[in-house]
């Protein structure tokens, strides 16, 4: 049998039980063997590898200091000489998802393959799926073991030098890459019988996936600034002080209505953020900074806009699906709309 | 996020209204694809 692999494994301050937001600033720092979920990676490799290092960054370090968290990478590959490195997985969080990404990037630069885990809809995706092995995996750690399973699986062959094969078999996410081959079957029997499936209610899978990209057509320019209403609204995570309205931080499948038809600012004495995806302090401090209320009343008293929406909408925006982030900005769309609004500032976090 | 609070209080509030008055801006240009507003430069990429 062949020597166990040498594994690097990646996680945030969270997996490695540093702490939650309160500790994203976390440098980043290698440790000797498995860290967190890497214990359970360690059996789940069995004989085939063993982790002998990982690399523990916080989130917003990451984010912030890439340069100087690229470099503690770099350092672990030239210290551990790996034979594949893993990352995460990340699931659904878009920073994490990221520090993953760039992490199993620096070290195939370095020579080392690597495997990425997250989620389909993570932002890294996108940003990252035709240049390295993502192995894609549910939204939330409660898929942590079979994640890992599919990372660790296709880690040892990718650490063997094994052939890769196609991303449906191997489980890692499409990247975009064709390869000849040989089907055992002719592609107009193969047509036919996609065609006789769907005819017949069947399941089948195409072999030319439709994606289809959003088209949203932009709004007119507003003509007339001074005499416009603007709403605002947030995904930052505003919520009432003591959230009476029991929204999540995460994964918001419903959106709040606040009338500030009365208020000046926000107070945080009123006010709070609840946001599974940043630090929260700051906002809760001065929630005018995820909606900026003070600053568009500022502007509506010197007559620089009409006047500002009586409702704001907030929610926190992390973690939930496309479809239903959709189907929410529909229904404040057209709630807008209906109000005779003339233009929205959403911000973002 | 409308603002930096380790500006201190007078440059925050600056900063902050300048973004608001960018976000506002790009909302009288018209646009007919995915556009990039700076608020801190005021510059517009498409």
């Amino acid at each position: 049998m062949s020597r166990p692999l040498r594994v690097l494994h990646y996680v945030n301050q969270f997996f490695a039980g540093i702490g939650g937001e309160d500790k994203a600033n976390h440098p980043a720092e290698i440790r000797d063997g498995a860290v967190g979920p890497g214990r359970l990676l360690a059996n789940l490799l069995g004989d085939e590898g063993i982790v002998v290092g990982t690399v523990v960054c916080g989130d917003n370090f990451f984010q912030e200091q890439q340069e100087q968290a690229l470099a503690v990478v770099r350092q672990a590959l030239t210290d551990w000489t790996p034979d594949v490195v893993i990352t995460g997985p990340a699931f659904i969080s878009g920073r994490y998802g990221i520090a993953c990404a760039e992490v199993a990037r620096t070290a195939q630069e370095a020579g080392v393959p690597s495997v990425a885990g997250m989620n389909a809809e993570n932002p890294a995706v996108p940003m990252y799926s035709q240049n390295i092995y993502i192995v894609g995996t549910g939204p939330s750690p409660a898929s942590m073991e079979p994640a890992l399973t599919a990372m660790a699986r296709l880690a040892v062959k990718l650490g063997r030098g094994e052939e890769i094969g196609p991303a449906a078999d191997e489980g890692y996410l499409p990247r975009g890459e064709r390869r000849l081959g040989y089907r055992a079957q002719p592609g107009y029997l193969r047509a036919v019988d996609m065609l006789v499936r769907k005819l017949r209610d069947q399941p089948f899978a195409s072999e030319v996936p439709y994606q289809p990209v959003d088209k949203v057509t932009p709004a007119p320019a507003l003509s007339n600034l001074a005499g416009a209403t603007i709403a605002l609204a947030t995904t930052g995570g505003l919520i009432r002080r003591g959230n009476p309205d029991h929204q999540p931080a995460s994964n918001t499948r419903s959106f709040l209505r606040i009338d500030v038809a009365d208020l000046a600012e926000l107070s945080p004495k009123d006010f709070d953020a609840y946001h599974a995806g940043y630090y929260n302090a700051i906002a809760g401090d001065n929630p005018n900074y995820i909606l900026p209320l003070s600053y568009v009343r500022e502007l509506e008293a010197v007559d620089e806009i009409g006047s500002v929406h009586s409702t704001v909408y907030a929610l926190a925006g992390v973690s939930t699906p496309v479809a239903e982030s959709r189907r929410m900005g529909a229904e404040i769309g057209a709630e807008l709309a209906a109000a005779g609004v003339d233009g929205c500032l959403l911000v973002a976090t | 996020m409308v603002g930096d609070p380790s500006l201190g209080p007078d440059k925050d509030h600056a900063y902050g209204l300048q973004i608001v008055r960018g976000a506002l801006r790009a909302l009288q240009m018209p646009v007919d694809a995915p556009t990039l507003f700076d608020p801190l430069t005021m510059d517009v990429r498409s």
